[in-house]
């Protein structure tokens, strides 16, 4: 669908849902529920508005606290940017725009920096301030290249791709925190959501979950080009592990009672992946790393505790960190970012689209409970144009 | 005297055969009294409290818990402590049945026994035995037994250990957070009442994780009196250290970081060498590798950790084997053996000696020395002035016994709090089910992750899309749909009544060191006027009764709550079909009897009501049998109240009669002549002496122990 019959539709539902909230009001019959809900959506449909006019293609990198998503975004850029550590490390959104001609990384907001160490420093300094004064100051933008996104220049005329590494989900749903993650679910166009092999089946991401199904169910059941379940930290998988297939098996149940649908097409979106080696191994392919401790992990992920400690060369490293990349499983994710940024106008509408799609949802849903009798067959009627196109003006009879 | 490191078993066993000559002695002495003073002193006799220390003393077992979130490794720390993989660890979290592990030095291949049936025996049997069970549980989606499986093996760091008839034992306890096991938190709990340790485990992957407060907060509520005497009792052993990379905290990070919350969160002041790095999954790999009991699959993961990835894919056992010992190094596991497991071997008599001698002992002495000092002065004093001053003492003391009811007024305020809070529950239950049933019948508002709601839904979607012209077969659908709503709802309220059980417990402790505290002074008063009218000094013997355990309340809830389920069941013959008799006769011919079916009318032709009337009815059942719920727990509340009433009323008018008798056996015994008197006061002096003694070899014995 056109961007400007999109920009229609949405004008269509706001005036809409105007409307519904002015008559809601009017009535003062309890409907207290009603211009909550109402004035709720209104909210949501200006963020549609936001999404249909915004320049970028927005990846948003999701999971509950710990799942590893800041180690996987390293691993794309292939340097480590983001702060990353074994206590939760990420407080705030950190959206990572591609640029095809930033040789390093460099940070724009809220203040410029430059150079890798640099920008980690003082990413790690801003959330660990936000994280005791839990206070939200913007959101920090940093500039760095993305081997996969190669090529997709905003010369081209189709959205910049960007990524945006969110702080982890807990328990206590409705925090500010999570509330954030799931906004950034909500106005995303690709979603990646890291899943800790290591820590699977906890409430809190059987939480987070269920909430996100809730608020994008499109993920789910139609955008299935649109959303990448990572299985991360399979490097834990030992003799115990649980299989591949058996996660995509419990993913899917638990997605498809959260929504009542089943959803056959969910097993092929499962991606596992070793993010560490890939990280490691895109440092090692550069044939030699800037720093002694990154030299020492990945010599120890090779090798053991107990194996050769001699370094090797820096064509060996090459060469190793080419397999360790190949064997991480990173190259499958990145085809699928490639794909998307390729066609990153389909892939921006159709998510626009989605998330009218939803909204009209709802509308509908909700107004066959309410007592507005008007706005039912309004929405359904714009719902139904949206998803089968508007109808063919009908030819008057002649008698 | 020896210092700690030196007490070994020998020590112990000498330790233990003091105490065991303590506690017969005081048994002696009051056996002796007993049989002297006769039936009156049966009731106050002291005996009944030596034979439970002496019972104790026999049983000996000592017991560590281990608490952890799930998927922090604790199954991986307990197989690298027993050397071998007996408990499964998935990558899932699931723990159907509670494992107790005791430590048998004897065995080379462990067994587990349920309730006396040997079920497995061997690392690979018992492990796939409990896989099963937990895939059962979970596949059949029914309440896991309480009762706990008994796992018999060898545990490497005490191989060594003389340990004679004593029993060491670890509990296998789901975490806190682990899903589908509200049945077993009760259970856990009343474990955790009896363990002597407790051993944290924290997982260095979530260090400062909502989930980790989650587990500092369910230690402070869990046992204060543990958190009184952490020094001894409480073990931090932070798990998964291998993990730790460049960008993790080390380990001395890690300790200070863990320190930092405990001072925080729980005012406890922890030493950092007290907070315990591990790698359990290095040393379980490196023990099987060096026992030569690794498969293949084993041989593959060590190589992996040991070797690193390249190495991994060719593994063999003799590649593998030079590098045992240093895994096992660098697992740090010797260490934290060394400071739980060994120490708590070490420290046993210390275990022993608080709860025999500085609890059971004491008490039992001094209310024996109270008994033989009131027979001492009843003998001393001249017989009128006696008499008379019995009498006076009689009236104070009864008095003092009527206090009590003024305590049962005070008491009336807890009960009718406790009242209100179990109707809260209650409705709060009463809402939220009713709410669930209704939206389960309610398309698309059904979105309660794992609620009953969700659960319920699907099967009603099946009824109604259901269009039969089978009206049996409708029927039996109907039933069906019962059947699976009164099955969850069993559930549910199984899950309910546990946590309102628990709490109810809470509730009850709070209200029973309430009266202790009322019940002490009284006692006091006691003690002071025998004191008065015989010219002695008493001891002050501390008036305590055991709280109920939630296994009787457990019970008594269940009693009376049966029959809420029962009328539950009965809801199915609603829908099914009438039978009716009907007769056929005429004038020349006998009377025939036929069976003709009615079918019920609501049954198919309108799927809507039907489904209505379903719906209505649970919600009215629901709140039917919260009502009843209610009413019952009321009573039990109310019974136990007067029960606790009761006891201390008992409790002192025991006292009050066990110093009136006293005195009126030795005025009996005075009344019978000059000889038979001088020797009963002979032999009074001697006990007194006895017990005298007998405290301070007890003293002596704490302190060698300390």
């Amino acid at each position: 669908m056109e961007r400007a019959a999109l920009g229609k539709s949405l004008h269509a539902l706001q005036e809409l849902l105007k409307d519904e909230l002015r008559r809601a009001k009017r009535r003062q019959d309890g409907s207290r529920k009603a211009c909550r809900f109402l004035e709720r959506e209104i909210e949501r449909a200006d963020s549609i508005e936001q999404h249909l006019e915004r320049e970028d293609l927005e990846c948003a990198v999701v999971g509950i606290t710990k799942a590893g998503k800041s180690t996987i975004v390293n691993a794309l850029i292939g340097d480590e940017v983001l702060p990353v550590s074994n206590i939760p490390a990420t407080a705030v959104s950190i959206k990572v725009r591609h640029s095809e001609f930033s040789s390093e990384p460099r940070l724009l907001e809220p203040t410029p920096v430059v150079g890798t160490l640099a920008v980690q420093q003082t990413l790690h300094a801003i959330c660990s301030e936000t994280r005791d004064t839990s206070q939200v100051n913007g959101r920090p933008v940093v500039e760095a290249r993305f081997s996969c996104f190669k090529g997709s220049t905003p010369s081209t005329g189709s959205p910049n791709p960007s990524l945006v590494d969110t702080p982890g989900v807990t328990e206590a749903s409705g925090s500010r925190l999570t509330e954030a993650t799931l906004n950034a679910v909500e106005s995303a166009d690709v979603v990646l959501l890291v899943l800790n092999y290591g820590n699977l089946k906890t409430e809190a991401e059987r939480q987070f979950l269920s909430d996100f199904a809730r608020r994008r169910p499109d993920f789910f059941l139609r955008g299935t080009g649109r959303l990448l379940c990572i299985l991360t930290r399979m490097d834990l998988r030992n003799r115990n592990g649980v299989s591949v297939g058996e996660v995509a098996e419990y993913l899917r149940d638990h997605v498809s009672a959260s929504l009542q649908k089943s959803l056959p097409e969910f097993a092929a979106r499962i991606f596992p992946l070793k993010a560490e080696l890939a990280l490691l191994g895109r440092l090692a392919a550069r044939g030699h790393f800037d720093r002694q401790d990154q030299a020492a992990d990945y010599m120890r992920y090779l090798y053991g505790r107990q194996g050769r400690k001699n370094a090797p060369t820096g064509a060996q490293l090459r060469q190793l960190g080419a397999t360790s990349v190949e064997l991480s499983g990173l190259e499958a994710i990145e085809v699928v970012l490639q794909n998307a940024a390729t066609h990153a106008n389909d892939v921006r509408s159709d998510s626009v689209r989605s998330r009218l799609i939803n909204a009209l949802n709802r509308s509908c849903r909700w107004s066959s409970y309410s007592t507005g009798k008007a706005f039912a067959p309004e929405v359904v009627s714009l719902r139904d144009d949206v998803l089968h196109g508007p109808k063919p003006p009908q030819k008057k009879r002649v008698s | 005297m020896k210092t700690r490191r030196d007490f070994n078993a020998k020590d112990f066993s000498a330790t233990r055969q003091e105490i065991g000559r303590l506690l017969d002695q005081a048994l002696a002495i009051a056996q002796a009294e007993t049989e002297y003073q006769g039936k009156a002193a049966q009731s106050t006799s002291v005996i009944p409290l030596l034979m439970a220390a002496r019972k104790k003393w026999e049983r000996q077992s000592f017991q560590i818990a281990a608490l952890a979130l799930a998927k922090s490794g604790k199954s991986t720390l307990l197989n690298a402590w027993l050397g071998d993989e007996y408990l499964p660890s998935a990558s899932t979290p699931e723990t159907a049945r509670i494992v107790r592990i005791r430590h048998d030095p004897k065995a080379t291949a462990g067994s587990l026994k349920d309730r006396d049936e040997v079920k497995a025996s061997g690392a690979q049997e018992v492990r796939a035995f409990l896989r099963d069970l937990n895939d059962q549980t979970r596949q059949n989606q029914t309440m896991p037994p309480e009762d706990e499986l008994l796992l018999s093996a060898p545990l490497i760091a005490l191989a060594d250990s003389e340990f004679g008839d004593q029993r060491f034992e670890l509990l296998d306890t789901p975490g806190p957070n682990e899903a589908g096991t509200e049945v077993l938190k009760a259970k856990v709990e009343r474990l955790l009442d009896e363990v002597d340790v407790i051993v944290y485990l924290l997982d260095y992957t979530k260090l400062k994780t909502e989930e980790e407060r989650l587990l500092f907060e369910k230690l402070v509520s869990l046992r204060p009196e543990l958190l009184k005497t952490y020094e001894k009792r409480l073990f931090f052993v932070v798990n998964k250290v291998d993990e730790q990379n460049r960008n993790g905290l080390t380990r001395d990070q890690t300790a200070d970081y863990v320190v930092g919350v405990l001072r925080k969160q729980l005012g406890l002041q922890v030493p950092p060498s007290r907070i315990l790095p591990v790698s359990a999954e290095y040393a379980l790999l490196a023990r099987l590798v060096a026992s030569g009991r690794a498969t293949p699959e084993v041989i593959v993961d060590f190589a992996k950790e040991a070797l690193g990835i390249r190495a991994a894919r060719n593994a063999t056992r003799e590649m593998c084997l030079p590098h045992a010992d240093g895994l096992l190094a660098d697992s740090n596991i010797k260490a934290v053996e060394e400071a739980v497991l060994n120490y708590v071997f070490r420290d046993r008599g210390r275990l022993l000696v608080d709860t025999l001698l500085s609890d059971h002992l004491k008490r039992a002495l001094d209310r024996l020395e109270n008994q033989l000092k009131t027979a001492q002065g009843t003998l001393r004093v001249d017989q009128e002035e006696l008499t008379r001053r019995v009498k006076k003492l009689e009236t104070d003391l009864r008095s003092t016994e009527r206090q009590v009811d003024v305590v049962g007024q005070k008491t009336e305020r807890f009960k009718r709090d406790t009242e209100e809070w179990i109707r809260r529950q209650f409705d709060t239950f009463k809402a939220r089910t009713a709410d669930e049933i209704d939206r389960a019948f309610e398309e698309g508002e059904t979105r309660q992750r794992g609620g009953l709601a969700s659960r319920l839904y699907k099967r009603v979607k099946d009824l109604v899309g259901v269009e039969s012209q089978d009206k049996r077969e409708m029927g039996k659908q109907v039933i069906d749909l019962n059947r699976a709503i009164s099955q969850q709802l069993q559930n549910e309220f199984e899950v309910f009544r546990l946590d309102l059980e628990r709490e109810a417990q809470v509730h009850q402790r709070r209200l029973f060191s309430e009266l202790e505290g009322i019940l002490e002074p009284l006692a006091r008063q006691i003690e002071e006027k025998v004191s008065q009218t015989l010219d002695i000094t008493l001891n002050p013997v501390s008036m305590s009764f055991a709280t109920p355990s939630l296994d009787e309340l457990h019970g008594d809830i269940e009693d009376k709550i049966g029959s809420f389920i029962a009328t539950k069941r009965k809801t199915e013959t609603t829908y099914s079909r009438k039978r009716v008799v009907t007769k056929k006769g005429s004038w020349c011919s006998k009377d025939e009897y036929g069976y003709q079916n009615i079918p019920h009318e609501h049954v198919v032709t309108n799927h809507g009501i039907k489904v209505d009337k379903i719906r209505e009815f649970w919600t009215t059942k629901i709140a039917e049998m919260t009502e009843v719920s209610v009413s019952t727990s009321r009573k039990v509340i109310a019974a136990s109240l007067e029960q606790a009433l009761d006891r201390a009323r008992q409790e002192l008018s025991r006292q009050c009669e066990s110093y009136m008798a006293t005195i009126r056996r030795e005025i009996e015994e005075k009344k019978r002549g000059e000889a038979q008197w001088r020797q009963r006061l002979k032999d009074v002096d001697a006990r007194l002496g006895e017990c005298r003694k007998l405290r301070e070899d007890a003293k002596r014995c704490e302190e060698i122990v300390r």
